[in-house]
């Protein structure tokens, strides 16, 4: 199928958005801390599926203390994360917590223990600021 | 010739909240209420104001007998603390007082009188004692049982509650109210401290005999001894397919309150949505709201019955303990049930304008 050129912009766009939050995330976000306080014996794989265009590479894995990739996961990951472009903007924006896209159904969480990794969605979006502060602000 | 009176049938919460709305406008109301005036009728409830119903209705504040500032969820050994108010009332007062707010309005209470069938072609309802009443309009506020609510086959699907009081010494005025959830039991049972006594109760999607040995067994293991026990039925879902809303009110009548399935499906709440729905119900009688849009927080109540099913699904103890590791979210989801919180934009955007805030972000990351 042919994509439309708005299409494309979007989605070159949200890659480039994912790669810069995880350079943000590794270098504002103190993850080790996180893993020591949520996941201390375990690693987590997450991914983020914006709908409609869910062949992007949006795959988060967090070891050894650091966001390691964005690529597709290749083996089931522990939670997937769904929503679509809307709610990702609205989130990423601070127009919508996570609490409330979760409440309204506006995301959907697949997997097991996902309050905890909902933490860290919350922490990478909203909660601590650490991302978003660098969005408001410019970097 | 007089134009003959919106008859309400019903004097609790939503019943009185309707008439006294109406009433202070100079309508011609008149409210039917089966039990005596005095002493009034206990209606089964835990009796807790959650902060959505003080900020809707402020004057309710006053009414309480008790206030606790925390919320116990327990489960097993394990539980979580919410900082959630409660202004605690006894529901026969709290009933009569808004019955009399109704009455000081302009309202006619008619106590000790009962419906016993409604014509609605020629606008009349038949009381228990043989005489007719003609109405411009009927409201139906009579509880699950209401002969309205039966009339217009609202609401379907109900579960029992059993409540009474119990003396917990100095737990009487505990700041701490409690919710205790049991695997596998979708409800849950509640010790509300109310000054004097405790309001102990379990309710849920069990028969009444189950929820008596569950009501038994709690009370053995907290060394309660209840008195006054009764018992109710509550909504359990709110009215969701297209017929039961479009039953909810026509040119002649409409139901609120329990009467039309308006309870809080994940906690139970109902004082809140009825006196909601009663004011908006005169609002339409009063032409300041379009009958479309009534009542207000039908998809509010759908969505916290969906969720209710996800808490349930993905299975309590998981739940529970997941939440306990996160308490702040434990908060966040809770303000959702408790609180009044809005609910945030979800108009979609176009593919501009999607572009445009994708580039804003894109170029605010800086990295």
């Amino acid at each position: 199928m042919e994509l439309n050129p708005v299409t494309i912009e979007k989605r070159r766009l949200i890659r480039k958005i994912f790669e810069k939050m995880v350079v943000l995330i590794n270098r504002e976000m103190n993850i080790e801390e996180f893993k020591d306080t949520y996941f201390p014996n375990e690693d987590r794989t997450l991914e983020l599926n914006i709908k409609g265009i869910e062949d992007l590479d949006t795959g988060f894995v967090f070891r050894d203390g650091r966001v390691r990739t964005i690529k597709k996961l290749t083996d089931k990951p522990t939670v997937i994360v769904s929503m679509n472009e809307d709610t990702f903007i609205r989130l990423a924006t601070k127009q919508e917590t996570l609490g409330e896209a979760f409440f309204y159904s506006h995301m959907e969480m697949e997997g097991k223990d996902y309050f905890r990794d909902f933490k860290l969605f919350d922490r990478m979006f909203t909660k601590y600021g650490h991302v978003l502060d660098k969005l408001k602000n410019g970097g | 010739m007089l134009e003959p009176p919106i008859v309400i049938v019903g004097g609790g919460p939503a019943g009185a909240t309707a008439a006294e709305n109406l009433a202070k406008k100079g309508k011609n109301v008149l409210l039917i209420e089966r039990s005596k005036s005095y002493p009034y009728r206990e209606k089964p409830c835990g009796g807790g104001l959650g902060p959505a119903t003080i900020k809707l209705f402020p004057y309710t504040k006053a009414m309480g007998i008790h206030t606790t500032k925390k919320i116990l969820m327990s489960f097993g050994d394990d539980s979580i603390e919410l900082d959630i108010p409660i202004v605690m009332v006894n529901r026969n007062e709290f009933d009569l007082i808004l019955m009399k707010r109704a009455s000081v309005a302009g309202a006619v209470l008619r106590f000790e009188s009962t419906v016993v069938t409604v014509d609605y072609d020629n606008k009349k309802v038949l009381l228990g004692n043989g005489e007719i009443v003609p109405f411009s309009f009927l409201v139906g506020a009579g509880g699950v049982r209401c002969p309205v609510a039966r009339h217009q086959n609202s609401p379907k699907a109900t579960v029992p509650l059993l409540v009474g009081k119990a003396d917990g010494g100095a737990l009487n005025s505990s700041e701490t109210a409690e919710i205790v959830f049991f695997e596998g039991f979708k409800g849950y049972a509640w010790v509300f401290p109310k000054g004097k006594f405790l309001d102990v109760g379990v309710g849920g999607d069990a028969t009444v005999k189950e929820l008596r040995k569950r009501l038994g067994a709690f009370l053995k293991e907290r060394k309660l001894t209840m008195y006054d026990k009764t018992g109710w039925t509550i909504p359990f879902e709110p009215p969701m397919d297209p017929v039961s809303c479009k039953m909810l009110i026509d040119s002649t009548s409409a139901v609120c309150g329990d009467a039309a399935g308006f309870a809080n499906p994940a906690t139970g709440e109902g004082i809140r949505y009825a006196m909601q729905s009663g004011k908006e119900v005169a609002e339409v009688l009063l032409g300041t709201r379009d009958y479309k849009t009534y009542p207000t927080f039908l998809e509010d109540l759908v969505r916290l019955r969906d969720y209710r099913e996800r808490f349930f699904a993905k299975g309590l103890k998981e739940y529970f303990m997941e939440l306990k590791k996160t308490p702040d979210l434990a908060r966040e989801l809770a303000g959702f049930f408790f609180g009044d919180r809005p609910a945030p934009p979800s108009a979609p955007m176009t593919d501009d304008e999607r572009l445009k805030a994708l580039k804003a972000i894109d170029e605010k990351m800086g990295v």
